[in-house]
């Protein structure tokens, strides 16, 4: 193992373990806080698989979540499905709508890409509108009382017990957090890096393209999944606000914000950009023009994000 | 007893292609053996950039048919060619400018024909043999414009392919740029056939074997460099003397 990869490993399961240690000393609201934010950047970082590492702007990964958040909810709500159960039709939903969604979309790149996504990304919105029978629309649904308990591992858990969402929260962010690592650092992360940097060079050096980027799509839009079943389970809400655009939007500001391209970024850009709002909103209403001017400053003098900022002058190695 | 036999490694039959009217590659029959250097020539817009993208699958022909290694892939995408070992670089430079110049040829490394030594002796190899072994850490967009064509053929050389396109590779090279590229290609052809489009006669004299001259889009000539010097109609559309 070179140095650089156990200076990285040490550093990313340092993060993982300073956030269990964390647990131990928050308040309560801030304990609530930091488990949103670790399954928001659980999105953010299946959007910065396509975006940061393949260079495919989507604006409709909203579509993603919400598939996994439905998918999840309304088995749970419906079905009376286990939570377990019910967190895997969260992700298979997200599977299927992804492989459906990148082998129309791929046909296309760039601005067409953006559109294409931000097209089937509203049609998703206004399904679950139009159904709004089992899914009461904007209003949403409450999961009941049976998708509150369930038994994982022969250990019986309570959903409505902060401290079982927080570590359930950690528990899916180091799943992915090892995934993402595993699949960047890999031969499959350097073809996705080539295809950002140079298409249509890449395919002439034997890389089939489409294919790798239909891959990483549906990884991608999986993780998103993930994170969207684990907040309709956790937070026991589901709501079409969920499936709108500025839950689009939001990954890529996480994503800029923390640094494209970086496993670390998306984690670090959620927390950024959760406790910026949170603060502001403190102190005005007008807290999304805050925000926004932060990260219009953000951008223009840390273009590659705070983390790619950091790789740039101190740390090569940074994956 | 040994028997020689020249093998045909690529051919093209009544290869053509249309840009809405203009036949840029017009039914160009053309066989490649193994082992050769060959080059192409010809005037500007003659169709040599767009009869090689042919071969390689970066364009997809109108008519015709190619056949490599006695299999037709003539309908086969540009990335299944590449694997079965056409290399392609670019006539304008075409790297991973961000990325550094063993990222560069660790991409290219990736989908080698021959696999039988371990990827991160592959690349250190065709670093090597392209003589920039030095540069590996520097990033390819801060290369020197000579440095960025040989990194494109260190890129080719790390798939190792069995044929070895190169369009144009000496353009804007200093002279003594040129005298090391031509030892580069001289040592390439050990292992590979290679294809070489070229403006500049001394590197074509001094490389190819045999010599295609094209001319709007059709084989004008082809023959020996010493046929090609004599041609009288090679002489009136293209050496202009
Ligand atoms: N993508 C394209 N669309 C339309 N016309 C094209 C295209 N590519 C090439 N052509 C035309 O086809 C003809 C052949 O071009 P090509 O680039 O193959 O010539 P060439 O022999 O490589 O020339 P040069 O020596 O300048 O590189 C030219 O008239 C060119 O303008
Ligand atoms: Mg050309």
């Amino acid at each position: 193992m070179s140095s650089e990869q156990a200076k990285s490993i040490f550093l990313h399961a340092g993060v993982l373990a300073g956030l269990f240690l964390l647990q131990f000393f928050l308040p309560e609201y801030h304990h609530l806080s930091v488990t949103r934010i670790m399954l928001l950047a659980v999105f953010a970082m299946g959007f910065n698989l396509l975006f940061g590492y393949t260079g495919l702007l989507s604006l409709g990964h909203a579509m993603f979540f919400a598939a996994g958040m439905y998918g999840a909810g309304l088995s749970a709500y419906h079905l009376g499905w286990s939570v377990p159960l019910s967190f895997m039709v969260g992700i298979a939903c997200g599977v299927v709508l992804s492989l459906a969604i990148g082998l129309i979309a791929l046909r296309t790149t760039g601005v067409a890409f953006m559109i294409v996504t931000l097209m089937f990304s509203q049609v998703a919105y206004l399904t679950i509108v139009y159904f709004t029978t089992y899914t009461r629309g904007d209003e949403g649904l409450v999961m009941p009382e049976s998708a509150r308990q369930f038994v994982l591992f022969g250990q019986q858990l309570s959903l409505t017990h902060p401290g079982t969402r927080y570590n359930l929260a950690l528990m899916l962010l180091a799943i992915v957090m090892a995934s993402v690592w595993l699949l960047v650092r890999g031969d499959f992360g350097r073809s996705l890096i080539a295809i950002r940097e140079n298409e249509a060079r890449t395919k002439m050096l034997g890389y089939n393209t489409f294919l790798i980027k239909l891959k990483v799509l549906v990884v991608s839009g999986t993780i998103s999944a993930s994170s969207g079943a684990g907040y309709a389970l956790m937070f026991a809400y589901i709501g079409s606000s969920f499936a709108t655009i500025q839950y689009s939007i939001d990954p890529l500001l996480y994503t800029l914000l923390g640094g494209a391209g970086t496993v670390l970024g998306p984690f670090l850009g959620t927390a950024l950009m959760f406790y910026l709002i949170d603060i502001t909103s403190e102190y005005t209403s007008a807290y999304l023009l805050v925000a926004g001017i932060v990260l219009v400053i953000l951008v223009l003098f840390f273009p590659r994000g705070l983390l790619g900022a950091v790789r740039n002058r101190w740390f090569g190695w940074l994956p | 007893m040994v028997w020689v036999v020249a093998m045909t490694l690529l051919s093209a039959r009544r290869l053509s292609k249309y840009f809405g009217g203009l036949r840029a590659v017009d039914e160009v029959n053309f066989e490649l053996e193994t082992g050769e250097i060959r080059a192409i020539i010809g005037p500007n817009g003659a169709g040599k950039t767009t009869f090689v993208s042919l071969l390689c699958g970066r364009l997809e022909a109108t008519d015709g048919s190619i056949i490599f290694e006695n299999q037709d892939i003539t309908g086969l995408p540009a990335f299944k060619r590449a694997r079965q070992g056409i290399a392609y670089t670019f006539q304008i430079t075409s790297i991973y400018s961000k990325l550094s110049v063993r990222e560069n040829v660790a991409i290219a490394a990736q989908n080698a024909t021959d696999k039988s030594r371990d990827a991160a002796y592959r690349v250190q190899d065709a670093l090597t043999r392209s003589g920039i072994p030095e540069l590996a850490d520097e990033i390819a967009g801060s290369l020197a414009y000579g440095h960025q064509r040989v990194l494109e053929v260190a890129m080719g050389l790390a798939m190792s392919p069995k044929l070895l396109i190169l369009d144009e590779p000496t353009q804007g090279l200093s002279d003594m740029e040129i005298e090391q590229f031509c030892e580069l290609v001289s040592d390439i052809n050990n292992t590979a056939t290679v294809l070489l489009i070229e403006h500049n006669m001394h590197v074509v004299m001094k490389l190819a074997q045999r010599i295609t001259v094209m001319d709007r889009g059709r084989v004008l000539a082809e023959g020996l460099p010493e046929e090609i010097r004599r041609n009288d109609a090679v002489q009136a559309a293209y050496l202009g003397s």
